[in-house]
């Protein structure tokens, strides 16, 4: 199969990921969405590493999945605690940020 | 370190000690102060005393405490330079300055920043001596700032007095300005040399362009004008009386003052190699001497008339480190030492007597009730006036003999008036204090002060009758000339002795001079065969102008301080409130301005920070695109 | 195998769309998981099948669980109804569209680029897909690795004291 195919694959998968982000208002499935974004980023990685017959490409994406590890716990844990302080997780509600 | 270096480091050891000491503890051994810090003194004079005696045996020595500065070219230790000339200097600081101290006791008494004043006033003794011996000029330029430091300290002792803290600042502004030219002449020493010690700097002065070395003099010498407070620095002397009275002698007699002709005599090669700046000396020195004594004159406050008394005094001193005998300056600075502080404390004394009274037309007739004072006063005034055997017979005339066998006759022309002038304005203190019928406000209650303030008085107007026969004439063959000349054989000679006029002779004039001063103040004051009002009608605009201080004053006042305070206001007003203050607060109103708008865009909505980021990725995407 | 790869494709769009669309949370999750498996697959196809397993454990299974678990825990089937309003549609709508575009147009255009590696399918093959990235992993990317062994503990800390009851 040619590169582009999968990268084309990989950039729709991508933009659904932002057009999740910004349309989903549940803070899980925005979370899911960012999930998504990864995956994009993954499946082009190991798309270009294997086309460049290179590893490095490989050993990002397995980088990536700690990260994504790393921040899976994270923002699990902000939800629960943000739950547990608003009774909600409709991140409009969450506007603490401002000044 | 040997014991020579050990004893040279333990004389300004204690007075720094001390002035830790009073500083941190005076408040708890309150009266104790007075008698500690004068013992303190008294030990670093009977290691002087000792360092003297080791040094007037063998030779001078150089005693290094530790390397101080060293930055590429410029290398500088804190180690001390002692020789005869620095021993001299030493005896007498510490000595008079000892005696001070010890006076201080019992005119102090009572007053409420007791042990501040003795904390300091071993301040000022340790800057002085650090800056007799200090060996290079970077050491000496820091005590030499250090010695102003304390005199605005101690001068405005009672800062809650306006016109004290007012002299306060006076005298250290005034100082600033000399000091100023001080450091650029270092400055401009060591970018010409490459060094600041003294000996280098000696080795190779003689090497250097005529104009260089006239550069550099004249820029110490400024530093020297200001700190020995000479004609056109003078003004903040006499103002400085608003101190203490035991300050007032500390600064005229033992420290301060005398830096500025210690320092010349330190520096005299330099000076001895630049013909021109010397010359500046002593006309400095001849011009500052007349006019102080012609101010003297017409004073009326003891304090003011003997602090016109220490200028024309360094006048004189300046006279003779102008023309090359710096020994005779020297020993003029040791005897006037003695004698003028001397005067200072007798002041003090009738002052004490006098509750703070100062004004010579509000006294008279009081040598019967304080014969002590008096009389120790009247050896001040004969000394000053230069009557033998005390001592200011025998140092003045060194100088002005000095002066006229080595040809500047106009010089001692004036020097010999000044001296006429001298014995009249002391004589006309002495005779409208001590004489004549009282005008004492018969309220007060005129009495002796106590044995701890006349003690040293008697010790000093001993010392003040003794002391001139060092200086036995012809004084190139006395004691004095023969211990110290030899700390002067580098100097070049740029003005040799053109004739060989007989001593007695010129010696002969001073005290017809002196006495003709005395006799003057006698017919106006005591017999009053001639009216003082009389004179002061026929001599009209010469009155007036020695009674308001040549208008110095009123000059720098119109000159200098309108001036500077109309820039100031100007810069004030103009420059910064409107200029520099305009453009900070507009750039803080215009960023508020704008926070405010841009607030908007922080709404703390999750949704719009995750738009904005997408919109940020989308623009950098395009950019590169269309890169 | 190019049949693969359209199956694939049409699979992963799909649950990735329903993963947005879909109202339940549950439902996002299950389509997220079948995602994540069919991308395992593209994995295979492209020879990596060390990263596959790597995709299934640690995404399907770890992640995915406590996604779930989450959920579950929250009780969040009630909060179906979070609606969006139609002006965030519209600009989500507009940022997709423009974001496609934009990276479609890179990749169309984008200059080609020779292979310049050493590791072809067959290296891979006759070597070991694990024995390849293990070797990469413990020499030359040694620092990220033990680097992302303390960003795994910060996260470990950081989610014990979100999890806490009192701060």
């Amino acid at each position: 199969m040619p590169l582009n195919d999968y990268l084309i694959v990989a950039g729709v998968l991508f933009t659904i990921g932002v057009a999740g982000v910004l349309l989903r208002r549940n803070l899980i499935v925005v979370y899911m969405s960012l999930e998504i974004m990864f995956n994009a980023v993954n499946l082009g990685f190991v798309a270009v590493s294997n086309y460049l017959n290179l590893v490095d490409g490989v050993i990002f994406v397995i980088f990536i999945m700690v990260v994504a590890a790393a921040e899976a716990a994270i923002a699990l844990g902000i939800s629960i605690a943000l739950f547990r302080v608003k009774g909600t997780i409709d991140i409009d509600s969450f506007d603490e940020l401002k000044l | 370190m040997d014991l020579k270096s050990v004893i040279t480091w333990l004389i300004p050891l204690f007075p720094l000690t001390g002035w830790v000491l009073w500083g941190l503890l005076g408040r708890y051994i309150k009266d104790l102060t007075g008698h500690l810090a004068s013992a303190f003194v008294g030990v670093s004079f009977i290691l002087s005393l000792v360092l003297f005696y080791i040094v007037s045996n063998s030779h001078g020595f150089t005693a290094t405490l530790y390397p101080w500065i060293y930055a590429g070219r410029l290398g500088v230790n804190v180690s001390a330079v002692i020789d005869r000339l620095s021993m001299v200097m030493l005896v007498m600081v510490t000595g008079v300055g000892g005696l001070i101290h010890v006076y201080s006791i019992g005119y102090m008494k009572g007053d409420k920043g007791y042990a501040r004043y003795f904390s300091f006033l071993n301040l000022f003794v340790f800057s002085m001596i650090m800056l007799i011996i200090s060996n290079n000029l970077l050491l000496l330029y820091v005590f030499w700032e250090a010695v102003g430091f304390c005199s605005y300290i101690l001068i405005g002792h009672w800062y809650h007095k306006k016109s004290a803290s007012d002299a306060a600042k006076k005298a250290f502004i005034v100082n600033r300005i000399g000091d100023f030219g001080f450091s650029v002449g270092i400055f401009l020493l060591f970018l010409t040399t490459r060094t600041i010690n003294y000996e280098s700097v000696f080795k190779i002065i003689p090497a250097l362009p005529s104009i260089t070395v006239t550069a550099i003099a004249l820029l110490l010498f400024a530093g020297a004008v200001g700190k020995s407070a000479q004609f056109p620095l003078h003004v903040w002397l006499p103002d400085a009386m608003e101190g203490p009275t035991p300050v007032s002698a500390l600064i005229h007699a033992a420290t301060m003052v005398t830096a500025g002709v210690y320092m010349i005599a330190r520096l005299h090669v330099i000076f001895s190699y630049s013909p021109v700046a010397s010359m500046f000396v002593l006309f400095i020195g001849t011009l500052t001497a007349f006019l102080a004594a012609f101010i003297a004159a017409s004073q009326f406050d003891i304090k003011r008339i003997i602090a016109y008394s220490t200028i024309s005094q360094l006048g004189y001193m300046f006279m003779a480190v102008g023309i090359g005998s710096y020994t005779a300056g020297i020993f003029h600075l040791i005897s006037h030492a003695v004698f003028k502080g001397l005067l200072f404390l007798t002041a003090g004394s009738v002052m004490h007597a006098m509750a703070g009274e100062l004004d010579l037309r509000k006294m008279g007739g009081m040598y019967p009730k304080m014969k002590i004072t008096a009389l120790t006063f009247i050896v001040g005034a004969l000394a000053l006036s230069g009557i033998p055997p005390f001592s200011g017979f025998f140092s003045k005339d060194a100088i002005l003999a000095d002066v006229f066998s080595r040809g500047f006759y106009l010089s001692w022309i004036i020097g010999e008036l000044t001296a006429l002038l001298t014995a009249f304005y002391i004589f006309r203190l002495i005779f409208r204090v001590f004489f004549g019928q009282s005008n004492v406000d018969p309220k007060l209650h005129v009495h002796e002060s106590p044995a701890v303030m006349t003690y040293p008085m008697v010790i000093l107007s001993l010392a003040a009758i003794l002391i001139g026969f060092l200086g036995m004439p012809p004084f190139d063959h006395s004691v004095f000339y023969n211990f110290l000349n030899v700390d002067f054989k580098n100097a070049a000679i740029f003005a040799p002795f053109v004739n060989n006029a007989s001593w007695v002779i010129l010696s002969l004039i001073s005290v017809l001079m002196g006495l003709l001063g005395i006799l003057a103040a006698y017919i106006l004051y005591i017999r009053k065969s001639v009216s003082p009002e009389r004179v002061k009608r026929a001599i009209g605009p010469i009155y007036s102008l020695s009674y308001h201080k040549v208008y110095f004053d009123e000059i720098y006042d119109f000159l200098i301080v309108r001036t500077v305070l109309g820039l100031s206001t100007f810069f004030w007003r103009i420059i910064d409130d409107a200029i520099i203050d305009g453009a900070v607060n507009g750039i803080a109103a215009g960023f508020a301005f704008f926070s405010v708008k841009v607030k908007r865009i922080q709404n703390g909505m999750l949704m719009s920070y995750a738009l904005t980021f997408a919109i940020g990725v989308i623009a950098l995407l395009f950019y590169y695109f269309i890169r | 195998m190019e049949i693969l790869f359209y199956i694939f494709s049409i699979l992963i769009i799909y649950s990735s769309i329903m993963v947005v669309a879909s109202k339940s949370p549950l439902t996002s999750a299950l389509y997220l998981i079948l995602s994540f498996f069919v991308l395992a697959g593209f994995y295979v196809i492209l020879d990596m099948q060390f990263i596959a397993a790597m995709q299934i454990l640690v995404y399907a299974g770890a992640i995915m669980v406590l996604v779930v678990l989450v959920i579950m825990l929250l009780n969040l089937e009630k909060y179906k109804n979070i609606k969006t309003d139609m002006h965030q549609k519209f600009i989500s709508g507009l940022i997709f569209m423009v974001l496609f575009v934009e990276i479609a147009l890179f990749i169309l255009t984008g200059a080609g680029r020779k292979p310049t590696g050493i590791f072809t399918s067959e290296v891979i093959k006759r070597v070991g897909n694990t024995q390849v990235i293990g070797e990469f992993l413990f020499t030359k990317y040694i620092f990220p690795f033990e680097i992302s062994s303390i960003l795994l503990l910060v996260a470990i800390i950081g989610a014990y004291l979100f999890a806490k009851k009192r701060f």
